[in-house]
């Protein structure tokens, strides 16, 4: 009898530590998202790809380094049509979407 | 109309937004009298943050307090709202983010507006007559205080406040709140760029060259959030023979000076990205890496070379 109490004692302490473990892993996940910044999803074009190097080293065999040269002429569509103001009709990639340049100020 | 693209000048840069009415699979036609009261909207939401946080309007509030005795002086909601996330960005960024720069900024040259050629004619020639301190000049102390339940900022003593470039991501993030009740699409303005609404297919925003400015070095595709780009290839004049840019090294008081031309980087909003590009720009590849991992966020930038990198 006295066996068989302890171990009922002994899962519902574990299940209030179960319960503890996850009511925290649940409020650290909500105060992570709630207060840093979140990474946004960015895909880049495959030339982008091949220009970038990885920044920490890790991967700068496999990229190659961008250069003047191998840059002309590059996307001079998207470029007209962003100065245009409004690219929809003059898409080089995918109808019905957004496009614009970013270069700092 | 079904979209709308518009673009206008405030804070002495470009400032765009495209839009579509309603969402993807459920247009929204608009008349034009609509359209139009959307695009003034938009358009006074950029003037009132100039108005009040522009260090180049002698009337702005931010001005007064840039002048005052360093008392406590009540200001606007909006200018709390911005101080006081200027003060988040400095503890976060381990204070690479500093609105201090002000005084330097002046000192260096960045007196006016860049549309104020009278200006800086005047400051070109004072330049070469009493060129800027070469020495280190350090600036690890915050401009200001704040009280939270009075709503007053008290400048501290010999310091003055630029909210240039936050103040800028803060009022694009506004526009495209307000944007993102009649549609999606995106509002850029000066290399800060938000997405708005749902977006199906990703918004295409092509890289600039640093280097040579007519041209892309590539597309990023992005479904939400934002990117600004921070680049020492704008905003800067030469005095004598020596080249300055608006963006000052608060370790060093000096324009960075690290090889890298441009950074751009992607986050949750565009005041965010803003302030992680200027981070990354002015701590340069190393640190700005670890920076950049620590806070999980994507970038690329561009160096002197050319040679496009990239961190996520």
């Amino acid at each position: 009898m006295e066996e068989r109490n302890m171990k009922k004692k002994d899962a519902i302490i574990w299940c209030v530590r179960l319960g503890a473990v996850a009511l925290v892993s649940v409020l650290a996940g909500h105060l992570t998202g709630g207060t840093s910044s979140q990474p946004q999803s960015i895909q880049v074009s495959p030339d982008l790809q091949q220009k970038s190097m990885s920044g920490d080293g890790a991967q700068q065999e496999e990229g190659q380094i961008l250069d003047d040269q191998a840059n002309d002429g590059q996307d001079e569509g998207t470029l007209n049509s962003a100065s245009n103001g409004w690219g929809f009709s003059q898409d080089p990639y995918q109808q019905n979407h957004f496009h614009t340049r970013t270069g700092g100020s | 109309m079904i979209q709308d693209a518009f673009s206008f000048r405030a804070m002495n840069t470009r400032v765009e937004f495209q839009i579509r009415y309603g969402s993807e699979g459920d247009p929204v036609s608009k008349g034009e009298a609509e359209v139009a009261s959307i695009r003034q909207a938009v358009v006074a939401i950029f003037e009132q943050v100039e108005r009040i946080c522009s260090r180049f309007l002698p009337d702005s509030e931010l001005s007064v307090i840039n002048r005052s005795l360093c008392q406590p002086i009540s200001v606007s909601g909006l200018l709390f709202q911005i101080l006081h996330h200027a003060e988040r960005a400095y503890l976060k960024t381990g204070g690479v983010f500093n609105p201090a720069i002000y005084q330097r900024l002046h000192e260096v040259g960045y007196r006016y507006s860049m549309a104020d050629k009278e200006g800086w004619k005047h400051t070109l020639f004072a330049l070469q007559t009493e060129p800027p301190s070469e020495d280190l000049i350090p600036i690890t102390a915050f401009p200001y205080t704040l009280d939270h339940q009075k709503r007053t900022v008290t400048r501290k003593e010999g310091m003055g406040i630029d909210l240039g470039g936050i103040a800028k991501g803060w009022t694009v993030d506004q526009a495209a709140t307000f944007l993102a009740s009649h549609g999606y699409g995106f509002v850029s303005a000066g290399g800060d760029i938000r997405l708005f609404g749902q977006h199906k297919i990703p918004v295409s925003i092509a890289l600039e060259n640093p280097v040579d400015p007519s041209q892309d070095v590539g597309t990023l595709f992005l479904e939400q959030g934002a990117v600004a780009t921070s680049s020492v290839a704008k905003r800067k004049w030469k005095a004598g023979n020596r080249w300055f840019h608006h963006l000052i090294d608060p370790r060093t008081g000096q324009p960075v000076s690290n090889g890298i031309l441009s950074c751009t980087v992607s986050a949750s909003t565009a005041m965010e990205a803003d302030v992680w590009a200027k981070t990354l720009l002015i701590l340069g590849p190393k640190r700005g890496i670890e920076s950049m991992k620590k806070h999980r966020l994507q970038a690329f930038w561009i160096d002197q070379d050319g040679k496009v990198r990239s961190v996520s």
